[in-house]
């Protein structure tokens, strides 16, 4: 039931003892006022009765005494009968005492009824007083006692009656004062009765209060508390903490009791994971394949794990307590002390103890063993404990050996050996590749930039293996590529091809001889014809000097025979166009049409070519001059095979190889090839032959009548051209070459100089050529030579101005494209002509107008938009060459609108 | 070449180079030039960094710039001067580089290349070409 005091706090309850107290206080004080107010009271009932009706008692009894009135008669008549003095005097003096008492009565304070008795009183005390005169006269005089009635008569009755009315009066005054003190006493004590019972009222409420209180707010919860505490001391976290949700001090300590059981509990998890993580590490430490070993300062094991066991062979029970200098080879005992000791005093905490892992271990059989140590100390109360983690490296030395012994062994390869990211970055380079890098330095780099760059990557986005071929000063290298699978690198195997690419080359020349001596003797046949034609004929003009038709078909005839020497000598000119394999896009039609004429006089009279192309447009892209030469080159060992004459027939048609022919194509892929075919009806290939057919200098003919390079060169031609050769022979049937080129489809590249009209050509004047396209500056180079300009080429501004310092001739003619970063086609031409005032210019640009950023080409200058035919171009050179005078001189600086200012 | 020489002193260069020792040879063939005024960098960060500095028309006349670099590399360098200066003439000097690089700064616009190792002739030569053409352009506004 008094539940409801959970909820009030403890200072409320204080403050209500306090107000409680203070009521008690109150009330004891006001009763205690009243008491005293009360004691005062009855104090002056009592002095007024005191010093009033008891004093007025007293006199009264004086007065009585000093009347006595029977006696007072006495003593009178005493006197008179006997005349003793004494007697009178004593009478007088009481007399004088009955009025002193009287007056004292009188200055009492007296009521009416008093001072009337009091008034009868000293009436009687006069008559006395007169009759005392009276009898002493009397006596004095002689008068005989007998005759001396002064006794008789006197009447008492009225004093003592007046006596009798003063004693009522002081009875009823003590009665009064006796009743007042009686009241106020009752009064007082039922003051305190009252005061008693509030006061006990109160102070009972307060115990009774204070009692509950205590119970049901402190006594009770404390109790739980302290009984929860009690048993969170004794370890039982699962303790029930009383709910007491209050915000007083008790609450405040409920709480504080709840927090410190969850610290309890939290601490007891931790302790709980140390414990855990303690056995955990000394698990750890004993299933350690390393091992691991405490020693304390003094060099002696504290701690030995099952990894030491196993490693030392030592148990842990030998060993701990004992010196660990039993661990170690004699002769490092003192050297590894003397580490520790180092240590010990060194700043660091923890150390490898050998990088090169030679320390040694020693093992109790007592052999030998090389070990990594690394070494940690900690300071343990003032003393510097050391953990050892040792590793046996018995293997890993070995390892590291035959590591070393195969590295070596890469090293000692007398063949560069390389290992390259796609991006040329050279990972590993054995000692000879070293020595090949120190010549791959001071070669042409950007060729050879060119080839490892693309090749790299096609390697590794394919694969696949392939070759590479490298040159630095007249040395030649082959590298075969092997990428290496799921990696970003390649490795390349070397090997110095010198003296092989050296007879190569050789070899290539003779072949050129063989072909040159070849066409020389067809042609001086031809020539020989043709000039017998025109001197024939002109000595028939000679011999006729008058007759005027024979000379105009005489002349007619030696001008049909300059027409064809001329063609034989284009022709001528065509094929000995030999460069570095120029790989271009050409017709393959145009490209046998070109060479039909020479193949006639090549193969001879007696044997008859038939060019037989299927599809006129169908492009190859390769060296144009190279597919000459091996068509060539079939063609005269068709004419070989039939010595008696006969045909021989070139056909060109496309072929789609498929998937699952190419195994009988050898190296090509899937896709559109032409196929082109020399047949001969010859002898056909003899077996044994047939395997020796494109070796070099491998050959069937008489001595002296082929050099055997002929199928060689026509075998490394198709190679090189992406494509394939194959064979097909019968004896005595003939014999069918067939070479398969992969099909582009590109336009042709080849700029057709040949159909520019002669009197657009050149006449031998100097052009200096400046353009920053690789492609488009062979190409115009090669227009312009065959229109028959010189020609000076630049790959940009720099490159001109260079050329220009160190050319001593004169240049015609600037040919320069507008557009090059850096340093302008226009630019260029007006730095030119500081040094230059002759020179003429034509530029070309890939813009449309001649405005091209900052820069305006003026009206009067020419300029040619891109794309330009050949006979535009040949145009355009003519007429600026042929235009009179310096076309640019005075008005070059006028003409500028550059605008970059 | 005798009216270049009087001016190729006169040339202010940036020069690019991370091999200490490359830098201060070509620094000392450059003092031999008579060219006195050369900023260096020896990467291409810091290059740039000195670029920005001296934006200021004429106060850096030519870049003379190595082709490998640590950071940013002479290629990439180019394409950051050819972004803002379209005409500085950049001269790069190479000692080992592979074709498509070599194809990237033709494109980008280098002015030119010096082979390592190069004589002093041979500087000379391209920094005499290199000063034709700013004389060039000096003339140029000069009249404008």
């Amino acid at each position: 039931m008094f539940e409801w005091l959970q909820h009030v706090r403890i200072q409320t309850i204080g403050n209500a003892i306090n107000a409680a107290l203070l009521i008690t206080a109150f009330v004891v004080g006001l009763s205690s006022t009243m008491v005293f107010v009360e004691a005062r009271h009855m104090s002056d009932t009592w002095e007024r009765f005191d010093k009033g009706a008891a004093t007025k008692a007293i006199v009264l009894g004086d007065l009585r005494a000093a009347l006595g009135y029977g006696g007072m008669i006495h003593q009178i008549s005493d006197f008179i009968l006997r005349r003793d003095q004494r007697r009178l005097i004593d009478v007088q003096k009481s007399l004088r005492g009955a009025t002193i008492a009287l007056t004292r009565y009188q200055s009492l304070g007296t009521t009416q009824r008093e001072r009337v008795a009091l008034d009868t009183v000293n009436t009687a005390i006069d008559e006395h007083w007169a009759r005392v005169s009276l009898a002493e006269r009397l006596v004095l005089d002689g008068v005989a006692a007998e005759d001396i009635h002064l006794t008789s008569g006197i009447d008492d009755s009225a004093a003592l009656e007046a006596f009798d009315t003063l004693e009522a009066e002081l009875r009823a005054a003590r009665q009064e004062s006796g009743e007042q003190v009686y009241a106020a006493t009752s009064r007082v004590i039922q003051l305190l009765v009252i005061s008693s019972v509030i006061v006990g009222t109160l102070v009972a409420v307060l115990l009774i209060g204070f009692y509950l209180f205590t119970r049901v707010r402190l006594t009770r919860p404390l109790k739980a508390l302290g009984d929860a505490m009690s048993r969170l001391a004794e370890g039982d976290h699962d303790a029930e903490i009383p709910e007491l949700d209050r915000r007083d001090e008790i609450g405040a300590m409920a709480r504080a009791v709840r927090i410190f059981r969850q610290n309890a509990i939290e601490r007891r998890a931790a302790e709980a994971a140390l414990q855990a993580s303690e056995e955990r590490l000394a698990t750890i430490l004993e299933i350690a394949p390393e091992a691991i070993m405490a020693v304390d300062a003094g060099g002696v094991v504290e701690l030995f794990n099952k990894g030491a066991e196993a490693m030392f062979g030592h148990a842990a029970k030998e060993i701990i307590g004992q010196p660990f200098d039993l661990l170690i080879p004699m002769r490092f005992r003192e050297i590894y002390k003397r580490y520790l000791r180092r240590f010990g005093n060194a700043t660091t905490a923890v150390r490898m103890m050998d990088e090169t892992g030679d320390i040694s271990g020693l093992r109790a059989d007592g052999s030998v063993f090389p070990a990594q140590a690394s070494i940690s100390k900690i300071d343990r109360n003032g003393e510097k404990i050391f953990t050892v983690i040792i590793r046996d490296i018995t293997e890993s030395t070995l390892a590291r050996k035959r590591i070393l012994d195969m590295a070596k062994f890469v090293n000692e390869n007398p063949s560069p050996v390389l290992r390259v990211t796609a991006a040329g970055q050279v990972l590993y380079a054995n000692p000879a590749a070293r020595e090949f890098g120190a010549l791959f330095e001071s070669a042409d780099l950007q060729v050879l930039g060119a080839s490892l760059a693309t090749t790299l990557r096609q390697a590794l986005e394919s694969g696949g293996r392939g070759e590479l071929e490298f040159e630095a000063e007249s040395r030649a290298f082959t590298f075969t590529i092997c990428p290496v699978e799921d990696e970003t690198y390649i490795n390349l195997y070397g090997s110095e091809v010198t003296g092989r690419k050296q007879i190569q080359e050789q070899l290539n020349h003779a072949q050129k001889m063989e072909a040159v001596g070849r066409l020389t003797g067809g042609i001086a046949h031809d020539f020989n014809n043709l000039l017998m034609v025109i001197s024939g004929y002109a000595r028939r003009i000679l011999s006729h000097p008058d007759d005027i038709e024979v000379a105009g078909k005489s002349l007619e005839q030696i001008l049909s025979a300059t027409e064809k020497a001329a063609s034989l000598t284009k022709q001528l000119l065509v094929f000995s166009r030999r460069q570095i394999m120029e790989k271009r896009v050409f017709r393959v039609a145009d490209a046998l049409g070109e060479i039909k004429g020479l193949l006639v006089h090549s193969v001879g009279e007696s044997h008859d070519v038939w060019i037989e192309v299927a599809d006129k447009k169908v492009c190859v892209k390769t060296d144009q001059s190279e597919f000459s030469q091996a068509i060539m080159n079939l063609a005269v060992n068709a004419r070989d095979a039939m010595p008696e004459g006969g045909e021989i027939t070139i056909g060109a048609r496309i072929e789609e190889v498929t998937e699952a022919a190419t195994w009988l194509h050898g190296k090509i892929g899937p896709g559109r090839y032409v196929r082109i075919s020399v047949t001969d009806r010859g002898t056909g290939i003899e077996e044994d032959t047939m395997a020796h057919l494109f070796e070099p200098f491998f050959t069937t003919k008489e001595q002296g009548k082929g050099t055997g390079l002929g199928l060689a060169m026509v075998y490394g031609f198709v190679e090189q051209s992406g494509g394939t050769i194959d064979v097909a022979t019968e004896l005595g049937v003939g014999t069918t070459f067939h070479i398969y080129l992969p099909v582009v489809e590109q336009a042709p590249e080849v700029a057709a100089a040949a159909q520019v009209a002669l009197e657009h050509r050149g006449k031998g004047e100097t052009i200096l050529l400046v353009e920053d396209d690789d492609r488009l500056l062979e190409l115009t180079h090669e227009v312009l030579c065959d229109l028959g300009y010189t020609v000076f080429v630049a790959g940009n501004g720099l490159e001109a101005l260079e050329l220009d310092e160190n050319l001593d001739r004169s240049i015609d003619l600037l040919l320069s494209d507008v557009v090059m970063p850096s340093l302008g086609g226009f630019e260029l031409y007006k730095i030119l002509l500081e040094k230059r005032p002759e020179l003429k210019a034509v530029f070309i640009s890939g813009y449309p107008t001649r405005g091209t950023g900052s820069v305006e080409i003026p009206e009067s200058t020419p300029f040619l938009s891109k794309p330009v035919s050949p006979e535009e171009l040949a145009r355009e050179i003519r007429d600026e060459l042929d235009r009179s005078g310096s076309p640019h001189s005075g008005r070059g600086e006028r003409m500028l609108s550059n605008v970059s200012a | 070449m005798s009216q270049l020489d009087m001016s190729l002193n006169q040339l202010k260069i940036l020069l690019v180079e991370d091999s200490f020792e490359s830098m201060n040879l070509i620094r000392n063939m450059l003092k031999d030039l008579g060219i006195t005024q050369v900023f260096t960098a020896k990467d291409g960060m810091e290059a740039l960094d000195l670029l920005g500095i001296f934006t200021e028309e004429g106060e850096i006349d030519l870049v003379l710039c190595d082709w490998n670099m640590p950071r940013l590399t002479g290629v990439e360098l180019l394409r950051q001067v050819r972004t803002c200066d379209p005409d500085m003439p950049f001269l790069m000097i190479t000692g080992l580089a592979d074709y498509d690089s070599v194809t990237e700064a033709k494109s980008l616009g280098v002015t030119g290349y010096i082979k390592k190792p190069f004589s002093l002739d041979e500087l000379e030569k391209k920094l005499g070409l290199v000063n034709r053409i700013l004389i060039h352009r000096r003339k140029q506004q000069f009249i404008i």
